[in-house]
């Protein structure tokens, strides 16, 4: 999987990597067992300090996705996929929304902003069909993002 | 949460002046070790001061002093006194300032003779791997090198010593994206290996973000609040970290000054 951080995200650099192994796990990037790269290893890649890289597996384990196995590293524990999932409709939830209230308070009537989000969710799912096309579908396990949209739906009906 | 483990950096009632007037006024500031804390604060603070204090550059006090003139200024530094054991403080301590002034004609392999000369960790290896890391050639002149190559080589001479304690003097100020990446490399790696501490003045908030457990703020010659990165985060409603020292170096300063010489 990718990591990556971005430093104009109101989101901390070490809450968006946790966030990022959630959001794997809950869509099935990240297979209970797996493991996760190491600390330094990671701290490297992302340029991040490794003390944050660390807090952030050791959030990771105080909720139940991942656990450390001695002298090996970090591994995706049996239980993630529930708490992973659980945290992925709570945070999307809060993110629609935050974006649905943007949109009532801009002056839509509930019934524009739900055409919307349904036009959101054709245009995502004629996207994702494209790509589906032109590359093997084993392939397409980038990005946080994708995940973030499959949510959408759920809202919707 | 984090156990307080021994303190890399412990500083008490530290004041100092070029003149009569002073640029620290009561410093006191603990730096544990395996942590990176970043000095924040206006220009002209005295946060570089305080950093050439720290590398044992810039005696805080006489190396001898009458008794009944002794400064009451405590500065600790991997347990030692940097006026006092200077010697060993500078071993230990890799310091790179804002600037250096190198002779013109100095090869970057002059430089790092010298160095190796000087520093008893001084790791050759190392030094070969660095350079080659950050572009650079050992038969370089230093008038040839442009600022982002001079900082890189300073960066470069203080890791390849391998030191236990790192200062870093506004590392990232005036270079090119380019250049800034390869510093932060080089100060991630660093931070990879067990131990390493780290002082780092910045003004660079994305930096100070990647890099830093704490921030000090510093303001009118003292530290006036020490908070971890996430709690300055936290203060702030949007999570904006610039919004929240902002928000923290000008509210109230009577109040935040008196805590900051409770503590």
């Amino acid at each position: 999987m990718r990591f990556e951080v971005d430093p104009r995200s109101p989101v901390s650099p070490g809450d968006q990597l946790a966030d990022q192994v959630r959001f794997a796990v809950a869509a099935g990037r990240l297979a209970v067992g797996e493991r996760l790269p190491s600390v330094r290893d990671l701290a490297r890649l992302v340029r991040l300090n490794p003390n944050t890289v660390s807090r952030a597996w050791r959030e990771l384990e105080l909720t139940g996705v991942l656990e450390p196995r001695r002298g090996s590293g970090m591994y995706v524990a049996p239980g993630a996929l529930e708490v992973a999932r659980t945290f992925r409709t709570r945070a999307l939830a809060e993110r629609l929304g935050r974006a649905v209230g943007d949109a009532l308070g801009a002056g839509l009537a509930p019934e524009e902003v739900q055409d919307l989000v349904q036009c959101a969710c054709a245009a995502w799912r004629a996207a994702e069909n494209t790509a589906r096309q032109s590359t093997h579908p084993c392939d397409s396990r980038d990005g946080a993002q994708r995940g973030s949209q499959e949510e959408e739906s759920p809202w919707n009906k | 949460m984090e156990q307080v483990k021994e303190l890399a950096i412990s500083v008490r009632g530290l004041t100092f002046g070029y003149t009569r007037k002073a640029v620290l006024t009561g410093v006191d500031l603990d730096v544990p070790i395996g942590q990176v804390t970043a000095l924040v604060g206006a220009n002209g603070a005295g946060k570089s001061t305080l950093l050439s204090i720290l590398a044992g550059a810039e005696p805080y006090r006489a190396r001898f002093e009458l008794p009944w003139r002794r400064s009451k200024a405590v500065v600790r530094v991997l347990g030692l006194d940097p006026v006092r054991q200077g010697h060993q403080v500078r071993a230990a301590v890799g310091y790179v300032p804002d600037r250096t002034d190198l002779p013109k004609w100095m090869r970057i392999r002059d430089h790092f003779a010298l160095l190796g000369a000087l520093y008893p960790t001084w790791d050759d290896a190392e030094a070969a791997r660095l350079l080659a890391e950050f572009d650079l050639e050992p038969r370089m002149r230093n008038a040839e090198l442009s600022k982002g190559q001079r900082a890189l080589e300073n960066l470069a001479a203080e890791l390849a010593h391998r030191p236990r304690l790192l200062l870093l003097d506004e590392p990232f100020s005036g270079l090119d994206p380019l250049a800034r990446r390869k510093v932060l490399d080089g100060v991630i790696a660093h931070l990879c290996e067990d131990g390493r501490t780290v002082l780092l003045v910045s003004h660079s908030i994305a930096d100070v973000e990647r890099c830093a457990d704490h921030v000090a703020l510093f303001a009118h010659g003292r530290v006036t609040r020490v908070a971890s990165v996430d709690e300055l985060r936290a203060s702030n409603e949007r999570g904006d970290l610039e919004e929240a020292l902002v928000a923290v170096a000008t509210e109230g300063r009577a109040p935040s000054a008196a805590a900051g010489r409770a503590a």
